[in-house]
């Protein structure tokens, strides 16, 4: 027993790739209802969207690509479907060179679902948060239709009447930042001098390390990971994407937990075997 | 027609690059090299196109039509040349003899970005500050609220220990002081461990959305 235990000790990283591979294989053919709690934060987040009563546009700061859809997508698509069901306006933005391509078919398909129209219900205008971001955002705060000047279609500001007055920072209802981690700068510029409240979905990564912000109250919500996409989709009362990634990402940390117990129980067992061999 | 190619190639180039789970392979090498050719490709084409020709650019160039005229735009041509001269002084750092210009631009970046950050750490750090002096008990409607307090205290202690862990002013060889110390990192360990086990749900969550992508793309399953 000790010494086929020891053998785990010494497995090729191949088997443990191949089992959670065929895990999270598996996982995507398995359709069972998940019900998840939503957490103080992710009310909060939800609750910002609900209060608004339309008499000024959303700011949407969409900065998800290739490397963050996973956990970012269903939070973006939970934005967007709260802000079309409220029949709230606003405007897209992004920091990254990529943005356009993937908030792009969102839109247009959450748009064709709720019978919105470009231009009237939002617009957007793509990469205009350049590096560094503090001073893009500042920029955005201080006279946004100088920052964007046209949007993705080509359009100039002055083309949708509704956001042409939008200029300073005061003009906007709320920001929401969909990003791998919140810029911070929006507390800076926009809560702190504009008392616009912020709220932000990130990745798990960024999380840590931004729950300060919420509990100090000058984050009013936020979006955490996969989780959040989740909460979300429940409040809204649907369940999409956002509600079944949980089942894969439940049945990878299951793979991980029990690689991390074989592993751990491999080492003492090869340990013990050595100590018994030299005596 | 052209996005189901898309979705095609794209699943295949993610194959390519899990291929590396296996071993190094050529077939990994082409996926990564193609990965980053079109990042690179990609991003200057946009920054160009969607940020510099809008708001640099063709701002600038508008601005010559000028010349020759009663009312030429000095502010406007003057304005583009700086930001232009400005810019490519961050090359100036690939010649000995032209490295001070590179410095100069610095200067601009690191003063601005300094400037920024003393404006931060009062709009966003010191919320946070403020937010961390919680009284251990907590009062609500007339009754002691015993989950907020014990949570309170469970915060001021984590605080004060992790605090005095790396209050050197002190010699920590005292029991007491050798106590909060190690209670510190008890707490730090906890703020670390957040932050790995976070670290790999984002980590995994990248995998499962490319693996149910591939998934979806051989079997149509959405």
């Amino acid at each position: 027993m000790a010494k086929w235990l020891a053998k785990l000790d010494n497995v090729d990283v191949r088997w443990f790739y191949g089992v959670l591979l065929l895990c999270i294989v598996l996982a995507s053919f398995i359709r069972v209802p998940v019900k998840i709690e939503p957490s103080g934060e992710a009310r909060g987040f939800f609750h910002q969207i609900e209060r608004l009563d339309g008499s000024k546009p959303v700011l949407l700061h969409s900065d998800w690509d290739q490397g963050t859809i996973g956990e970012l997508r269903a939070q973006f698509r939970g934005v967007v479907r709260h802000l079309f069901r409220k029949n709230i306006k606003f405007a897209v933005v992004s920091g990254i060179q990529t943005g356009r391509q993937f908030y792009e078919p969102v839109l247009d398909e959450l748009a064709a679902e709720f019978g919105k129209e470009y231009g009237k219900d939002w617009v957007a205008f793509g990469f205009k948060v350049p590096d560094p971001k503090g001073i893009a955002i500042e920029a955005l705060a201080r006279d946004f239709v100088a920052q964007v000047q046209e949007d993705d279609r080509g359009q100039p500001v002055s083309a949708y009447s509704w956001l042409s007055k939008t200029r300073v920072a005061e003009d906007w209802a709320l920001v929401v930042n969909i990003s791998y981690g919140p810029y911070l700068e929006y507390l800076t510029y926009f809560h702190a001098a504009a008392r616009v409240p912020v709220i932000s979905g990130m990745a798990s990564i960024s999380s840590t390390n931004i729950y300060p912000y919420f509990t100090a109250g000058t984050l009013k919500g936020m979006l955490v990971g996969a989780r959040g996409g989740g909460e979300y989709e429940q409040q809204l009362g649907i369940s999409e994407f956002g509600t079944r990634f949980l089942l894969g990402q439940s049945a990878g940390h299951i793979i991980l937990l029990v690689a991390v117990i074989l592993g751990n129980v491999g080492a003492i067992a090869h340990k013990l075997r050595r100590k018994r061999e030299q005596a | 027609m052209f996005a189901e190619v898309g979705g095609w190639v794209a699943a295949l180039c993610v194959l390519m690059i899990l291929s590396l789970l296996w071993k190094e392979n050529r077939i990994y090498r082409i996926g990564e090299s193609l990965l980053l050719g079109l990042t690179v490709g990609f991003t200057f084409a946009v920054t160009w196109f969607e940020f510099l020709k809008p708001k640099w650019w063709d701002p600038w160039t508008r601005n010559f039509g000028t010349l020759g005229t009663s009312d030429i735009a000095w502010t406007g041509i003057l304005g583009g040349g700086f930001a232009l001269a400005l810019g490519l002084c961050w090359y100036g750092m690939y010649f000995k003899r032209t490295e001070w210009l590179m410095r100069l631009v610095l200067g601009v970046v690191v003063g601005a970005g300094a400037g920024q950050a003393i404006k931060n750490q009062f709009t966003q750090q010191m919320p946070v500050v403020t937010a961390s002096f919680r009284s251990p008990i907590v009062v609500h409607e007339g009754s002691v609220s015993a989950p907020q307090s014990i949570n309170n205290t469970i915060f001021l202690v984590a605080l004060i220990s992790v605090m005095l862990f790396f209050f050197f002013s002190v010699d920590h060889k005292s029991a007491i002081m050798r106590a909060i110390s190690k209670s510190g990192r008890f707490w730090l360990m906890i703020g670390f461990g957040a932050y790995f086990g976070n670290t790999v749900m984002t980590r995994l969550s990248a995998l499962i959305e490319r693996i149910w992508f591939v998934v979806h793309q051989f079997t149509g399953l959405n």
